[in-house]
């Protein structure tokens, strides 16, 4: 899990250009909309395709279930380790 | 006094406004579910054929040219005419073939402008979905302040892989048919067309009814690029100058051509607007449902449906909607109602928080 | 009415001038590409910008010397500016990457929402909170007659107080500016195409 962690953190900063960030400057429960990292819905989209491209993860409903998934890199580890666990 | 008129359509629905207007008034739509490589789900399109496959080039030459069929053609040699060409991709296909260099706009607008080799200068406007309504009110200006008698506007937008990978991408296309404003909304669809209208400082140009262009503006919602503004400030603002300016009250608009998109954040922002500037009882319509939406060419294309209304003395109802979705109450029009229409007022709004808003009156 | 050019931005070769005076040369060869030694240089703080595409970061960047050197645009209300402006090339980069994007089944929205040539007056307007007009057009440097009427009209028609206008580029990491306040003054250079057209082309 904490490789996925860091691994997630690598791609979020690449995949929505957070300039100057490091891994180490995002918490693995920090939250990542509103008052976090203040992410934008344009941001939210392109997690949706690092799922998608990265993971081979898709979300079934995005409107509803997007705010938990994307709540935290935790959260997001944990929705890719379901769907792996899912799979397998 | 700026006159508008001799407006054309070519739309699967039609190659003339009438035409185009005729198929409006029967409930034809041109969406259809197609099947596209982008795609596990067939998706609605309001297109001639496969993506990419519309010559725009070719159909706009044909479109200014029936709408010139429509004026004085002698009459306008005299004039110093001007060529607004309103596009968001133009031969957005050019990319996908690896010609990059080909879709550039301005090379795109020399290929029509050359067609008519008496024009005094040709522009493109490129303004995302605003385009359109844009091209109208800086036509009405330029033609204001003398720098043209005549202004010919012509809209133009294909349905591409480009641009269906792009919304697709942002989620926001809908599995079936759009339904502007109404609770159960899901997205856009895409469609292709062309509309050309014209505009002069002389009504004698015209061949049939012409009508008055009382212009317009635009408003930015300097909130985000791609999501509206939750207060619909840029829209509200716009519609205010556009009515101030023209010394009309909301009460004098007889009916509200709108953008209605069919998506959640649109629609809503839009009601807000609305609402905000004293339309909420205004009777309203998208064109959408019909049309799907062609982005550069919308705003042309919806124009020339208000002036073939005002022609006709018939609204077209709102295709899609069944029931309100939107936090504030808006009339929607659910079925085609024949009534005097004096005085139309057009709307449009899209990527980059633009807005933009124009009056028509008989 | 008299209008007047009252402050002038060029951009080009990596080198920016304010009013025909350089005051700033990138340093070629650096980690950091131009545009971000630009925005390092002005001390601006705002991490959008390292999301948008050149051609919006170069605009926001010109749009930011002006605003330095002109404190008109501080007091000015957030609907008294409008922002007219034209580009031969428009977004191309991000067109390019966004076909790149389609071509391998990975589009973009990040990348796709930039395949708009007006998103960079889009920016601007955020940065500025400028709830005021604005046009986008796209053609040559040397065929500005329908920007500088409409930038005009802007003004005999009441809709504007100040206006940004002038021509953008940038395509491959070559940049392109020229930016031009526009107020009404007797004092400053009268603006009409002649004068802007030998502003651009020195």
């Amino acid at each position: 899990m904490d490789e996925l962690l860091l691994k997630l953190k690598k791609e979020i900063i690449v995949q929505l250009n957070l300039e100057d960030m490091k891994p180490e400057d995002i918490g693995n429960d920090d939250p990542l909309f509103g008052d976090g990292l203040g992410l934008d819905s344009i941001d939210a989209l392109e997690l949706i395709v690092l799922l998608d491209q990265n993971y081979g993860v898709s979300i079934e409903d995005p409107e509803k279930k997007g705010r938990e998934i994307f709540e935290s890199v935790r959260t997001m580890a944990n929705f890719i380790e379901a769907k792996r666990k899912a799979v397998n | 006094m700026i006159f508008i008129g001799a407006e054309n359509i070519i739309s699967p629905l039609g190659q003339t406004a009438h035409a185009n207007f005729k198929a409006l008034l029967n409930n034809e739509t041109g969406l259809k579910a197609k099947k596209t490589n982008l795609s596990e789900r067939e998706m609605f399109l309001s297109s001639f054929g496969e993506p990419d496959k519309f010559s725009l080039v070719e159909h706009s030459i044909q479109s200014i040219q029936n709408s010139l069929s429509q004026i004085d053609f002698d009459l306008l040699k005299q004039h110093r005419v001007n060529l607004l060409l309103s596009t968001t991709k133009g031969e957005v296909q050019k990319f996908k073939e690896g010609k990059s260099e080909e879709a550039i706009l301005g090379i795109y607008a020399q290929k029509i402008a050359k067609e008519f080799a008496w024009l005094a200068h040709h522009q493109v406007i490129s303004n995302a979905c605003v385009s359109g309504v844009l091209a109208l009110v800086m036509a009405h200006d330029l033609i204001k302040s003398g720098d043209y008698d005549t202004i010919i506007i012509c809209g133009a937008d294909k349905v591409s892989e480009f641009t269906i990978a792009g919304f697709l991408s942002f989620l926001a296309i809908s599995d079936e048919p759009c339904k502007p404003f109404d609770k159960n909304r899901t997205g856009i669809n895409l469609g292709e067309g062309i509309a050309t209208i014209i505009l002069s400082k002389d009504a004698s140009l015209f061949k049939n009814e012409m009508f008055k262009c009382l212009g317009g503006s635009s408003a930015n919602d300097a909130n985000h690029i791609s999501g509206p503004s939750r207060t619909g400030e840029g829209l509200f603002r716009s519609i205010s100058k556009t009515l101030k300016q023209a010394k009309i009250t909301p009460e004098q608009i007889d009916f509200l051509s709108g953008h209605g998109t069919g998506t959640s954040y649109n629609d809503e922002m839009e009601s807000i607007a609305f609402d905000r500037a004293g339309l909420s009882k205004t009777p309203l319509h998208s064109l959408k449902g019909y049309y799907g939406h062609t982005f550069g060419a919308t705003g042309l294309i919806e124009s020339a449906i208000c002036l073939q209304s005002m022609r006709a003395n018939t609204l077209i109802a709102s295709k899609g909607f069944n029931e309100l979705g939107t936090s504030k109450k808006i009339n929607v029009l659910q079925e085609h109602l024949e009534k005097p229409v004096y005085t139309i007022l057009k709307t449009a709004s899209g990527f980059g928080g633009c807005n933009a808003t124009v009056l028509f009156q008989k | 009415m008299n209008l007047s050019i009252t402050t002038y931005c060029r951009i080009k070769n990596n080198q920016v001038w304010i009013n025909d005076v350089e005051i700033f040369k990138g340093i070629p060869n650096s980690e950091k590409d131009f545009l971000k030694q630009l925005y390092q240089h002005l001390k601006i703080d705002y991490p959008k910008f390292f999301k948008m595409d050149n051609l919006s970061k170069l605009g926001l960047l010109t749009v930011a010397l002006i605003r330095d050197e002109n404190t008109k645009l501080n007091y000015a209300a957030d609907d008294e500016v409008a922002i007219a402006l034209q580009t031969e090339m428009g977004c191309l980069d991000s067109d390019i990457e966004h076909q790149k994007n389609v071509t391998r089944n990975a589009a973009s929205p990040a990348v796709f929402v930039y395949t708009l040539s007006n998103i960079v007056i889009g920016e601007i307007a955020i940065k500025n909170k400028w709830f005021g007009e604005s046009l986008c057009l796209i053609g040559k440097h040397n065929d500005l007659t329908d920007l500088i009427s409409y930038s005009k009209s802007l003004f005999l028609n009441n809709k504007a107080e100040l206006v940004i206008t002038g021509t953008i580029d940038s395509v491959n990491n070559e940049h392109c500016v020229n930016l031009f306040l526009i107020e009404k003054e007797k004092d400053g250079t009268n603006f009409n195409e002649e004068n802007i057209k030998k502003l651009i082309t020195h």
